[in-house]
């Protein structure tokens, strides 16, 4: 079998990406739109917790700044993801239509391809804030703003190997999309509140079943303390779910059926 | 080596059961149902390095499920298949190196982009070295005449357009064999006859291997030099695109211009099926009376000012094929 060499595979990668970003901004009107709109909801969003804290001061031990540090790592980890890899979020309809065959054909790992295919103008404006918050939560101990953009690219790691590991199910389940969609926000709306407000077995599952513990909690407590633990978990739990999304992908190709709607490129 | 080996190749799907009222709708959306479709059984082929080959069948006969088998996309059920050497759904990758592909039903093309941009993205997928894949861009891009069109967004093209830079784009890799599955779906007829053109010319100039699958019996009879004819799921025929008419069609159409007003002719198996003022159509079953009979026999009755003796269009033959199949499929039909 012909051999890739290594620097093929990352001037393809660095290839596909480049494209998809140009095709992002290739409609400039619509870009500008949602990604300031995307900024500015969350930014609304924000103002509820910022008056809450104004009133209570702390949650269960998290203050101001922590809520500062978990919203810009899960924004910004989900803006990310969906600036990269925003692919992942059309893989059940893909499935569906059958729109995988010109991907399949081509000498490349087909997941790759899908995932870096597409990107949401929107994730722009996720990744602004994700990046903005974290500026603010670190602005009196820069050491810790290093940790914070390792803990955005942990977390959309884990929002990515999510959206393809709930998408995939489409393989065996049909059309599923917004049945994944949802799946998605829950993480997002659980990731967004203080971890110490769960416990018990709610707790299990917000680590397993709907892993908002590692796209928010677990990122964000990595750079709050600095700690080995806290890497040690995040990059194990991390490592797990992109294993997971890779065997349910490529099991899930086996049982393909294509389709033969009409379809258009990603 | 063959180019493409399929040997009692069979695929399944399992389709869920859809007749039935509301009630039984909800029943099963708690006891589903399924059957099994056999949507290509048994079929077994080999074709050559270079051989232009039609793979034709009426909506449903299988034809796009075997070539999606033979590129990789679907794994089948049951059978062997070796492309270029490779077993297509364990060696996909290195497959794809071998092959293009152009799906009538699927672009390749980023749609906002110009088709330049998905070119220069193919080169690093197929990691061919920046010079000779300008060189080969360039001279794609000339023979398909595309140059002012490859810098449009591919949402502004044609589908004609579009279809003529997907072909480019399935070409810069140089592969050994091309699969075109219903690459003339949706064209007009100027668009079609420029596409079967460009890819009859390039595969000969190339040595290209092509498999093209249509419902179109014009890109069989323009493009290819051999007919594999599947019908539900099953192959019924395969011969060479040529020998279609004389094997299948007992009937030749005889256009006669005349000096007289009418002229008529009494023979076995010949009937007029057109007639204008010196001008009679008329159709001949060939295995009942000679055609050289029935032109003596006009010659005889009339002065004539023009005669044409025509095959009926390959339409018709495909349809007796599908026809001789239906038959054969059925209880009773002949062996």
């Amino acid at each position: 079998m012909r051999r890739e060499p290594a620097i093929g595979g990352l001037r393809y990668a660095s290839a596909l990406v480049t494209t998809n970003l140009k095709a992002s901004l290739a409609l400039r009107g619509a870009f500008w739109l949602q990604a300031s709109f995307m900024l500015l909801n969350n930014v609304t969003f924000f103002v509820t917790w910022l008056i809450f804290f104004h009133r209570f001061n702390e949650v269960r031990g998290w203050r101001l700044d922590d809520m500062l540090v978990l919203f810009a790592v899960v924004a910004g980890g989900y803006g990310l993801f969906n600036v990269l890899a925003g692919g992942a979020l059309q893989l059940a309809r893909a499935i569906g239509d059958g729109d995988l065959d010109p991907i399949l054909v081509q000498p490349r790992p087909p997941l790759l391809q899908i995932v870096a295919s597409r990107s949401t103008a929107s994730g722009w404006g996720d990744l602004a804030t994700g990046v903005i918050f974290l500026s603010l939560a670190t602005r009196s101990h820069l050491a810790a703003a290093p940790l914070g953009l390792a803990a955005i690219v942990a977390s959309a790691v884990v929002f990515t190997a999510s959206a393809v590991l709930l998408q995939s199910l489409a393989f065996w389940l049909g059309r599923i999309e917004v049945v994944a969609r949802q799946m998605l926000e829950f993480q997002i709306t659980f990731g967004l509140y203080p971890s110490s407000l769960f416990g018990g077995a709610l707790r299990v599952v917000l680590y397993t079943a709907i892993p908002a513990g590692f796209v928010g909690y677990l990122p964000a407590e990595f750079v709050r303390t600095a700690s080995l633990p806290a890497l040690a978990a995040l990059f194990a739990g991390t490592a797990f779910f992109v294993a997971l999304a890779l065997v349910v992908f490529h099991r899930g190709l086996r049982v393909y059926e294509s389709g033969s709607r009409f379809g258009g490129v990603w | 080596m063959a180019a493409i080996e399929v040997k009692n190749l069979s695929r399944e799907f399992r389709a869920s059961v859809r007749h039935g009222g509301m009630g039984q709708a909800a029943r099963r959306l708690f006891r589903p149902e399924y059957r099994v479709v056999r949507a290509v059984e048994d079929v077994s082929f080999v074709i050559e390095p270079g051989e232009r080959v039609a793979f034709i069948g009426p909506n449903g006969a299988g034809k796009s499920t075997t070539i999606k088998v033979l590129c990789g996309v679907l794994h089948p059920s049951a059978g062997e298949v070796r492309v270029a050497g490779f077993v297509p759904w364990r060696e996909r990758r290195a497959l794809g190196y071998t092959i293009g592909t152009v799906f009538g039903q699927r672009s390749r093309l980023w749609y906002h982009l110009p088709a330049n941009d998905t070119f220069d993205l193919l080169a690093r997928v197929y990691s061919l070295d920046n010079a000779g894949y300008r060189r080969r861009r360039g001279e794609l891009v000339e023979a398909f005449a595309i140059g002012d069109l490859v810098a449009k967004p591919v949402r502004q093209l044609s589908l004609g357009e579009r279809m003529r830079c997907e072909l480019v784009a399935s070409l810069l890799h140089r592969p050994g064999i091309l699969f075109l599955d219903e690459p003339t779906i949706g064209l007009d007829v100027v668009a079609k006859a420029t596409l079967r053109e460009l890819v009859h010319s390039r595969s000969e100039r190339d040595g290209t291997t092509v498999l093209l699958t249509s419902h179109d019996t014009g890109d069989m009879e323009r493009v290819c030099d051999r007919a594999l004819v599947i019908h539900r799921g099953r192959l019924m025929l395969d011969q060479p695109v040529g020998s279609l008419r004389s094997g299948f069609i007992r009937r030749k159409v005889v256009t006669v211009v005349t000096a007289e007003e009418r002229v008529d002719v009494d023979l076995p198996g010949v009937r007029v099926v057109g007639r204008a003022p010196q001008r009679t159509v008329l159709e001949v079953e060939t295995d009942r009376t000679r055609i050289e009979t029935v032109v003596q026999a006009i010659l005889d009755a009339t002065a004539v000012h023009d005669i044409t003796v025509e095959d009926p269009p390959l339409e018709e033959i495909v349809q007796a094929i599908y026809e001789r199949a239906e038959r054969d499929a059925s209880p009773g039909g002949s062996p």
